[in-house]
C-alpha cells in the first residue's frame, strides 16, 4: 500500500489532502468574517469587513464558508466510515489510554526525566488533540452557529434563552479555536525545530523517511513488515 | 418691573407705532399690523439690551418709509427674516442647513424662519421655562406633541417640569434640525440615546441601568448596526435601533403596561420584524441585562465555562510547547 520512493513515503492520500486545503480555507474565512463581529467595537474589526466589502458581503462568505465546513464535515465522517470499512484506515485517531501515558512520557522526556521520547504510532497525542479540538469545535460551532441563524425556529421548542448561550458558545469556543490554531498548531506544524518553516506532508502527502523513523517508529516499523509480508507473498504467488 | 419709558432713539418710531390700528395693505389686499406693545419689546432679549428700530430695520431711513412690497403677509415675514442675520449670522447660517430651509427652498412657504419660532419683536429666552422648546415645536407638529407628551420625557418635562428630561431640540438638534428619516439619523439612534443613558450621575437619580448602550452594542441587533454604520452611515438598516422596541416620540417606562417592551407586550413588538415568533423567543434577548447568576443563568454559566476552559486549554498547551522547544535546543546542543 506504501510505496518508498527514494527517501520520502506516502502519508496522506489525494483526499484527505483536499480535506485539509478546504478545512484551512472554510476556517480561515469563519475566523476573518466572525471575530470582527464578536470584537466589532475595534477600528481593526471595520477593517477587515471593509476586506471583505462590507457585512452584508461578508456575512455571505461567512455562510458559505460555514457551509463548507459543515459538508466537509459529513464527507470526512462519510469517507472515514467507507475507509474504515473496506480496511483502507485504521481508528487510529482514536484517543487510547497509550496517549495519557505518552503525554506524560513526553512531559518527563522535556524534563530529562526520561532518556527516550515515547514511540509513537500513526497519529501522536499531540496530533490527535489537535483532531479531536477540531470535531468538538465543529459540533460545539456547527449546532450554536445553526441555533443563532434560526433563532425563532429554535426557541419553538426550546427556551429563548438558549439562543444568548448559544451566542456565548459560539464566541467562546471562536476564540478557543483560533488560539489552538494560533499556538498548537503554528508551533507543531511550522514553529518547531527539526520542521520549521513548514511540515509540508499534508499538502504533498509526503513525509521524509528519516521524519517517519523518528516521529512515527510504530507505524514505520508495522510499514516495513507488511511490505516484507507482501514481497513473500508476491514471491510465493 | 416698569417698562423703561421710550428711548431717545426708538421715540419717533413708537409715537405712531404705539397705536394698535397702525397698519399696511399689502399686495394681496390684506392688512399686516405695524403696531409695537412697547412694554412687551422692553421686556425682550433685544428691547432689555438697547437694541433700537433701526439696528434692524436698517432700511428705515426716515419718513415717509419705503412702499412694503410684500404681496401678503407670509410674504413679509419670509423677507424680514433676513434681517435677524445681522447680528445672528452663526445660528442663521446652521438654519441654512436645516430640514426647514430645504423645505421652505422646496417652495413649502410654511416652512418655519428665524422669527416663526422666536418671534419678532417680543424674543424672550426660548427656554425659559424650558418646556417651551417643545411647546414651541408642538405649534406645526402637534401630533408628534401629544405623542411626546404621552411619553415617560413628555410626562415629566410637562407634569413634574423636570428639566432632566429631553425636549425636541436634544434630539434634533436646534437651528440646523436634520430630517430624522434618514439612515444616518437612524443608525446615530444608540449613541443619540446613550447620550443621556450612559450617564451615570443623571441614570443614578432615576435608578436606570446605563449598561444598556454597552448591551445593546453587544448583542445582535447592535452589532450589526455599528458595523453597518461604520461601513457607511448612509446604508439604511433594518436591525433595530432603540426606537423600533421603545416608540420614538411615544416612549413609556419599561414597567408602564402600555409599554411595548414590558413583558406582557415583548412577542408583539419582536413581531414587528420576526412575524412568525412565539412566547418563548422574547427570552432570546437578554434585555439589556449582563448575565449573571440570577438572571440568564444559562449564558454565565457558558461565559465562565470558557473563561475558565480558554486559559487552561491554552496554557496546558503552552507548557508543552515551550518544553518540547527547550528540550529540541538542548539535544541539538548535546549533538553538536
Amino acid at each position: 500500500m506504501f510505496q518508498a520512493q527514494k527517501d520520502w513515503l506516502v502519508r496522506f492520500n489525494l483526499v484527505r489532502r483536499i480535506e485539509h486545503i478546504v478545512l484551512l480555507v472554510s476556517f480561515t474565512l469563519l475566523c476573518l468574517t466572525g471575530l470582527p463581529q464578536k470584537f466589532s467595537a475595534y477600528a481593526l474589526s471595520d477593517a477587515v469587513i471593509a476586506l471583505f466589502g462590507g457585512i452584508e458581503l461578508a456575512r455571505l462568505i461567512r455562510r458559505l464558508s460555514a457551509l463548507t465546513f459543515g459538508l466537509l464535515g459529513a464527507f470526512h465522517l462519510a469517507y472515514s466510515a467507507y475507509e474504515i470499512a473496506t480496511k483502507r484506515s485504521s481508528l487510529g485517531m482514536l484517543p487510547t489510554v497509550k496517549d495519557l501515558t505518552d503525554a506524560w512520557g513526553a512531559f518527563l522526556y522535556y524534563l530529562g526525566r526520561r532518556k527516550v521520547e515515547p514511540r509513537y504510532d500513526r497519529y501522536d497525542f499531540k496530533q490527535k488533540v489537535e483532531y479531536w479540538a477540531v470535531v468538538w469545535g465543529f459540533v460545539i460551532m456547527g449546532v450554536t452557529g445553526v441555533m443563532m441563524i434560526f433563532p425563532a425556529q429554535v426557541t419553538r421548542f426550546m427556551p429563548g434563552e438558549i439562543i444568548p448561550a448559544a451566542k456565548a458558545a459560539h464566541g467562546g469556543e471562536a476564540i478557543l479555536a483560533a488560539l489552538v490554531i494560533l499556538t498548537w498548531h503554528v508551533y507543531n506544524a511550522h514553529l518547531r525545530p527539526g520542521i520549521f518553516p513548514f511540515d509540508t506532508s499534508i499538502f504533498t502527502g509526503k513525509i521524509p523517511k528519516q521524519r517517519m523513523i523518528e516521529e512515527h517508529p510504530l507505524e514505520y516499523a508495522r510499514m516495513i513488515s507488511q511490505a516484507a509480508a507482501d514481497n513473500d507473498g508476491s514471491e510465493h504467488a | 418691573m416698569q417698562p423703561p419709558a421710550a428711548r431717545s432713539g426708538d421715540q419717533a418710531c413708537l409715537s405712531c407705532h404705539n397705536s394698535p390700528e397702525l397698519s399696511a395693505t399689502l399686495g394681496d389686499g390684506s392688512k399686516l399690523s405695524l403696531f409695537i406693545d412697547t412694554k412687551n419689546f422692553y421686556k425682550s432679549v433685544h428691547g432689555g439690551r438697547d437694541v433700537s428700530c433701526t439696528d434692524c430695520h436698517v432700511d428705515i431711513k426716515g419718513y415717509p418709509h419705503p412702499k412694503l412690497q410684500a404681496r401678503n403677509k407670509r410674504d413679509y415675514a419670509l423677507t424680514a427674516y433676513q434681517l435677524c442675520r445681522k447680528c445672528h449670522t452663526d445660528n442663521y447660517t446652521r438654519t441654512l442647513d436645516s430640514m426647514h430651509a430645504k423645505v421652505l427652498a422646496g417652495g413649502n412657504f410654511q416652512a418655519p424662519v428665524c422669527t416663526d419660532c422666536h418671534s419678532a419683536h417680543y424674543v424672550t429666552p426660548p427656554n425659559k421655562p424650558r418646556r417651551r422648546i417643545s411647546d414651541t415645536c408642538g405649534t406645526c407638529h402637534s401630533n408628534i406633541y401629544f405623542a411626546y407628551v404621552s411619553s415617560v420625557h413628555g410626562k415629566a418635562l410637562l407634569e413634574e417640569s423636570n428639566v432632566d428630561v429631553p425636549v425636541c431640540t436634544d434630539c434634533h438638534g436646534v437651528h440646523n434640525i436634520h430630517d430624522p428619516r434618514v439612515a444616518a439619523f437612524r443608525a446615530g439612534t444608540p449613541e443619540m440615546c446613550s447620550k443621556c443613558h450612559s450617564d451615570e450621575k443623571l441614570m443614578g437619580k432615576y435608578k436606570i441601568s446605563t449598561q444598556v448602550f454597552q448591551t445593546y452594542l453587544a448583542d445582535f441587533h447592535g452589532v450589526t448596526v455599528s458595523l453597518v454604520k461604520a461601513e457607511n452611515p448612509n446604508i439604511w438598516t433594518y436591525k433595530a435601533v432603540c426606537t423600533d422596541c421603545h416608540g420614538v416620540h411615544d416612549i413609556k417606562k419599561v414597567d408602564d403596561p402600555t409599554s411595548s417592551v414590558v413583558r406582557q407586550n415583548l412577542v408583539k413588538t419582536c413581531r414587528k420584524c420576526h412575524p412568525d415568533v412565539i412566547e418563548s423567543f422574547p427570552a432570546a434577548w437578554t434585555s439589556h441585562y449582563q448575565p449573571n447568576k440570577d438572571r440568564y443563568a444559562l449564558v454565565y454559566y457558558v461565559n465562565l465555562f470558557y473563561k475558565i476552559f480558554i486559559p487552561v486549554t491554552i496554557g496546558g498547551m503552552m507548557v508543552f510547547i515551550v518544553l518540547d522547544y527547550v528540550r529540541s535546543i538542548v539535544n541539538r546542543r548535546r549533538k553538536v
